[in-house]
């Protein structure tokens, strides 16, 4: 019924991100507006479409109506196809059982069925949770070469932030010798991504082995991969070199945003050949009216701008009226800020309403970064309120 | 709702469009930053419920392929109906056996008569494609049924295009059509938009006698001879109206959505123009960037002064480069120190450094497609 597929991946979509707090309060992590019009998930699936990989299946879990809403039939990313493309795989109940996703690897062991149908040689595993842009046929092509089991993604990152990260060794050859999660002590700076390659067959097996253990936690990072290892098989890196940033926290998502402002940041979503692809609204352009200035900023379809905006992101459909002043902040869809407002460091999600010559956040951020205001969807700020700087409202 | 069958005449050319219509007709004219003019029509067709909806094409009409493809950003891409490009040679027919092009609205509509019969739809609307304009297609459907007219003709009280491509109604003291004025030496009241409402089963009977009577023109000709047994009837259109015929109408029409009253009719949210979806990404501007009453599509880059304007998709505007009162279409590069006033500048243009070019609102600049000046 189904045409043999070389390659499937398989996106881990059903974080809830808690530590997005305001922002994820409705929607998945992966479903979390972006950069002006996309959504964090548009990543890794136009990374997909980009590289060749034409089935993906979507495993989501938490609050996921939106998420199936925004992915649909997979049209924007070129992914809805006859064989293949993009398929969602909530949790669901069988005849003989039923349960939530228990962890990464669980997730794939429970959709072993889903990924037999395509008969593939390898299965991609990807997370929702980066942003990058990065060519997988090129992982997938050294997975090959080296006769790999499993190939993991790495990026160098600086030796005082290696503990956060899963931290491979690797010899000359690029074989994984060891792996320690969030090492105390790292040995190396090559951080796992997240992305692995494996030949189904071998993950196949493990997946049975690790659901039969009653004590593993049912995880890539906690236990498949360090079986594997254990065991000796043929695992090998993939050295990434390029823009690549986990936007899981609230610092880190306003981190990233206020990189596409910055060409040295590396994050170049203009490259035609490398387009990053989204659902798009039906919006008309967007209108900069007399007495506005707009500098270092991302504007998106529909937006209204009267006022004075400076190293913003604004996202389609956002008004911001006479006198008023956006600076360092992410106003999302819809979003709008009357006159004599002022807005600063601060995100700002969907259909907020900023009252006339309110203000939000403060004009400086501290040292550490963690001064970041939030303002969940569909929240009113009364006009003349002032919202303290560092404050989460909704 | 009732069935409609949508009907876009594409092929229009007007030679005083210049060379803006060289690789183009007048429907595929880009307009108001993003869209092409056909864009407005399928959209009040499309958002009154219309899937079904065929584009007459005769010359030049790869460009008009190219931006409609199968009509999945109108939502046409369908099972049953949808969207039908109609070139030339579609069915055969009177003209096609002689070896020759359609010349006027009736020949055209001839020419699809199979494409027409084979519709399920009880009502059929004819529109120009070169015609812009936001309208509700229902509220024209509740009109004609209300006044029982056999056909129901969209028209501005006051002219807008050009006498010599235009149609003109006279009409009696009970509002019904009594006259129709062609090749008028100057502009009259009552201008038709192009846009008709009728039985399906009506002009397939127009159709046929058409044929008989060696007919091609449509108002001119055939309605012409029914003016009195069929009881034509105006909707007058309270909207704004653009008509492409010339570039100076080219130019004020597209500069008058810098007027917010013209925006919000156009380019209405409650009934919104789709257009063609290109993935590009948000515009950028930078620290040098001086933008003020200017509309700009998605995908720019701008780091010079543009004031008065209209922006494409994927406009670069360099540091320095200064584009005043001027429309851009998509792919225009402005390198550094141009400056720029009163020009349209067509697809993929680069201006280079520190050209100085001036035009004015009734002979703007116009630079070709792909040029480099």
């Amino acid at each position: 019924m189904y045409a043999k597929k070389e390659c499937v991946a398989m996106l881990l979509a059903g974080g809830q991100g808690s530590r997005l707090y305001a922002l994820t309060r409705r929607i998945a992590k992966p479903a979390v507006p972006f950069g002006g019009r996309y959504r964090i998930i548009d990543f890794p699936l136009s990374n997909c479409t980009n590289s060749g990989i034409d089935t993906v299946g979507v495993l989501t879990q938490y609050e996921h109506r939106a998420l199936h809403a925004y992915i649909g039939s997979g049209l924007p990313w070129d992914l809805d196809r006859t064989n293949g493309g993009v398929h969602h795989l909530p949790p669901y109940m069988s005849n003989h059982d039923s349960q939530w996703y228990k962890g990464t690897a669980n997730a794939i062991y429970q959709n072993i069925p889903f990924v037999d149908q395509y008969d593939p040689e390898y299965v991609l595993i990807l997370s929702g949770d980066h942003i990058y842009k990065m060519d997988y046929a090129a992982m997938l092509a050294e997975h090959k070469k080296n006769n790999a089991d499993c190939t993991i993604a790495v990026i160098d990152v600086p030796l005082n932030e290696a503990s956060r990260f899963g931290i491979l060794s690797a010899d000359e050859s690029g074989r994984i010798t060891k792996f320690a999660e969030k090492p105390k002590n790292p040995e190396s700076t090559l951080a796992s991504m997240g992305i692995y390659i494996f030949t189904w067959k071998e993950l196949r097996a493990r997946l049975i082995a690790d659901e039969a253990d009653p004590e593993s936690e049912n995880d890539f990072g906690k236990n498949i991969i360090p079986t594997m290892l254990n065991d000796g098989a043929r695992m090998f890196v993939h050295t990434f070199e390029g823009y690549w940033k986990d936007v899981g926290t609230i610092d880190s998502y306003w981190e990233a945003n206020m990189d596409m402002l910055a060409p040295e940041s590396g994050l170049n979503l203009t490259d035609p050949s490398w387009r990053i692809y989204a659902r798009t609204p039906v919006s008309p352009p967007q209108f900069i009216a007399d007495g506005a200035s707009v500098n270092d900023a991302l504007i998106a379809d529909g937006c209204y701008v009267a006022g004075n905006i400076e190293e913003s992101v604004l996202f389609n459909d956002v008004r911001v009226g006479k006198d008023a002043k956006v600076r360092y902040s992410i106003l999302m869809p819809g979003t709008v800020v009357e006159d004599g407002a002022t807005v600063e460091f601060a995100i700002v999600a969907e259909n907020v309403t900023i009252g006339r010559n309110a203000h939000v956040g403060s004009s400086e951020i501290d040292s550490e970064g963690k001064r970041i205001t939030v303002i969940g969807s569909d929240q009113t700020v009364a006009a003349d309120a002032v919202v303290e700087p560092g404050s989460m409202l909704g | 709702m009732k069935e409609i069958l949508g009907l876009i005449f594409a092929y229009s050319s007007f030679p005083r469009l210049g060379e803006l219509v060289s690789p183009r007709t007048a429907a595929s004219l880009p307009f108001g930053g993003r869209y092409r003019a056909i864009d407005f029509c399928l959209s009040n067709m499309v958002n009154a419920g219309i899937s079904d909806v065929g584009v007459i094409m005769r010359d030049s009409y790869q460009s008009l392929m190219d931006h409609l493809g199968g009509g999945k950003d109108w939502d046409l891409s369908r099972k049953n109906g949808g969207l039908f490009l109609l070139p030339p040679q579609s069915y055969g027919g009177n003209a096609y056996s002689r070896g020759e092009s359609f010349v006027a609205k009736l020949d055209a509509l001839s020419g699809v008569y199979k494409y027409i019969t084979a519709s399920s739809a009880e009502y059929v609307l004819l529109a120009d494609g070169d015609c812009i304009t936001n309208i509700r297609v229902n509220d024209v459907l509740a009109a004609h049924e209300k006044s029982g007219a056999d056909i129901t003709v969209v028209c501005s009280r006051m002219p807008i295009g050009e006498a010599e491509h235009s149609i003109y109604f006279t009409l009696d003291g009970s509002e019904r059509i009594r006259g129709v004025i062609a090749n008028a030496e100057t502009p009259q009241d009552n201008e038709s938009l192009g846009m008709f409402l009728m039985k399906k089963t009506l002009l397939e009977d127009l159709i046929k006698a058409g044929r008989e009577g060696d007919l091609v023109h449509f108002e001119r000709g055939i309605l012409r001879q029914r003016l009195d047994t069929l009881n034509m009837r105006p909707y007058f259109h309270p909207g704004y109206v653009a008509r492409l015929h010339t570039v100076a109408d080219y130019y004020r029409h597209n500069m008058a959505l810098l007027n917010e009253r013209v925006r919000d009719q156009l380019l209405d949210r409650s009934n919104p123009v789709r257009a063609r979806i290109r993935d590009a990404a948000p515009t950028y501007y930078s620290d040098t960037a001086k933008v003020s009453g200017s509309l700009i599509a998605s995908g720019c880059r701008i780091e010079g002064t543009v004031e008065n304007s209209i922006l494409f998709r994927n406009v670069h505007v360099a540091p320095g480069a200064v584009v005043r009162n001027c429309i851009v279409m998509q792919d225009g590069r402005i390198c550094q120190n141009a400056q720029l006033d009163t020009v349209v500048l067509d697809k993929r243009v680069t201006v280079r450094a520190a050209r100085v070019l001036t035009g004015s609102p009734a002979s703007p600049y116009i630079i070709g497609k792909g040029s480099v000046v």
